[in-house]
């Protein structure tokens, strides 16, 4: 696409998301607000399984680190909304080290049955520093984030929703520049061919490494929304379940693309709560249904779908 | 530039490469012959750093690289290109020599490039992709044997390597195909290390020749020196007349 054309379009979407308070009841918009932060999460685990060639079945442990951060920060440091923020990108990034260091060095298979077990070690580590975590009542008694004064002008959740729109932007925008940097290029490089990136002179698990961390930094970034959108954070946000859901909108979406796993991610969290409200736990058959649709008939994802229309056209 | 000191590669029981030394001087265009399982990819993986050897030392440009791993080495000036094809083959053309351009320039990794940059990148990988006759847009995957094999020489020149490893660059291309593809690596002023069964080939680019039989060096020399030579006729030469010719 024209580059002028795709500005014009990126200006369009956001104009039209931006105008949402005045449209949607708070109860729409509060959902909206949830599923932009999953949509984010999407896009990095996206930047991660399709353009790095890292599979990772623990994603929510980088949800789960943002929402505690930004949590634990609010009960204690400070109510500013960005402050909490800031604390949840940098507590991404020190975890993602940690992991991604050992992760980095297993491949495919390997990588994928190491992922699942930080996950697993971040729902165990939530669940049991009951001190600090509140075990598996969750962490509780959040005060609300300050939103710069925006919400003594217009309602607070259209002030949050606005701030939610906001950091996803941003996030977004951080993952696709970087998708299109050098080390973005480098990355794929490493996806397509490890040998060949040694013999060019890079320094491969130090490139994967930094992809699991550019992956995490903004996971964490749409966790700490998740907590500060709920004033609440658990254990069960961490678990495998959520891990999958991220994979199944990265799937819907397409994982080649960014964009798509973000569309894909706000429109699966919609989905979720009309059809919960409707249908209660049967949710999961939807979800298993749209699954097995996704990998049979659109394996490219909507991002795929949306290619072959535009060359057909 | 490159000395082989004594270097040992042992699988087991067996030495794939046995107590080789060798030295190449700088601007020489060293062939590596000999018969299949004569150990010349191996001792080729030992320079490039992908193996590391079992014993033995190896130098480049007046220092012990014995250790150093593969990218380090590489940006050292080291450049390999594989026996079988290794290219990004999801990429373009264009964008696989990019990242031997960007990984010269040192800012393989950056997180940001101006367009500027970006523009001299495009520019450079160009030139490297007009050296070897391809076209920027086509992808990897897609090319032909023979233009795969230039593609992988164009990402090893594009890193503007001091010493050039090729491993088989001319394997299962058309006699045109490699008379041509000789007449590429003519052009070229970089110190060369290649290993070839296309003898034409050989003789054709060679300044200087080395049989590799068992993992032992057996000969060493001109390329007429080698021609001629009886030993090397009757474990490599006479070999390759009955099996190639």
């Amino acid at each position: 696409m024209n580059p002028r054309i795709k500005g014009v379009a990126v200006a369009a979407v956001l104009a039209v998301m931006a105008v949402m308070p005045y449209v949607l009841d708070p109860y729409r918009l509060d959902l909206l607000s949830g599923g932009l932060a999953y949509g984010l999460m999407a896009a990095s685990l996206a930047f991660l399984v399709g353009h790095g060639g890292l599979p990772s079945l623990g994603h929510a442990a980088f949800l789960g680190v943002g929402a505690y951060a930004a949590g634990l920060t609010a009960k204690h440091l400070t109510a500013n909304a960005l402050g909490q923020l800031l604390v949840a990108i940098a507590a991404g990034v020190v975890f993602a080290l940690l992991t991604g260091w050992f992760a980095v060095r297993t491949k495919g298979f390997f990588f994928l049955m190491f992922t699942l077990a930080i996950g697993e070690i971040a729902v165990q580590a939530a669940t049991r520093s009951t001190r600090v975590t509140g075990g598996d009542n969750g962490l509780s008694g959040i005060p609300k984030a300050e939103l710069f004064g925006l919400d003594a002008v217009v309602p607070y959740v259209a002030a949050f929703y606005w701030w939610a729109l906001a950091v996803v932007a941003l996030g977004f925008g951080a993952l696709v520049l970087l998708r299109n940097s050098p080390l973005g290029r480098a990355v794929a490089g490493a996806r397509e061919n490890e040998a060949r990136m040694a013999a060019l002179g890079y320094h491969v698990t130090g490139v994967r490494l930094a992809a699991v961390v550019i992956a995490g930094a903004v996971c964490a970034a749409g966790g700490a929304l998740v907590e500060q959108k709920d004033t609440f954070v658990a254990p069960t946000h961490l678990e495998i379940g959520v891990s999958v859901l991220l994979l199944v909108m990265v799937l819907l979406g397409g994982r080649d693309s960014l964009a798509g796993p973000l569309v894909a991610g706000v429109a699966l969290i919609v989905l979720r709560a009309v059809t919960s409200t409707a249908l209660g736990d049967k949710w999961l058959l939807v979800e298993g249904a749209l699954f097995v649709i996704c990998v049979y008939l659109l394996p490219g994802g909507l991002q795929g779908l949306w290619r072959r229309r535009a060359q057909a056209a | 530039m490159l000395r082989l000191h004594e270097v040992t590669m042992r699988f087991g029981a067996l030495n794939a490469v046995d107590g080789v030394s060798l030295t190449v001087a700088e601007g020489e265009r060293r062939a590596l012959i000999g018969p299949n399982g004569a150990g010349k990819s191996t001792l080729f993986a030992t320079i490039a750093g992908s193996l590391r050897p079992t014993a033995g030392t190896i130098e480049f440009a007046g220092r012990d690289v014995t250790k150093l791993p593969e990218h380090r080495r590489a940006r050292l000036g080291i450049a390999r290109t594989f026996q079988h094809s290794s290219l990004f083959t999801g990429l373009t053309c264009e964008e696989n020599v990019a990242l031997a351009v960007r990984s010269r320039q040192g800012v393989g990794t950056r997180i940001w490039s101006s367009p500027a940059a970006n523009l001299r990148t495009k520019q450079e990988a160009a030139r490297f992709l007009d050296l070897m006759e391809l076209r920027a847009g086509t992808l990897a995957g897609s090319l032909s044997h023979g233009e795969a094999r230039r593609l992988e020489v164009a990402m090893s020149l594009a890193r503007d390597p001091r010493l050039l490893l090729l491993d088989e660059p001319a394997a299962g291309m058309s006699a045109a195909e490699s008379a041509k593809f000789a007449e590429l690596i003519q052009v070229l002023d970089t110190t060369l290390l290649i290993v070839e069964h296309d003898l034409d080939v050989v003789f054709a680019v060679a300044s200087h020749v080395t049989v590799l039989a068992a993992g032992q060096v057996i000969a060493d020399g001109a390329p007429a020196e080698i021609r001629a030579s009886e030993e090397v006729e009757r474990v490599y030469l006479g070999t390759t007349k009955e099996i190639w010719c």
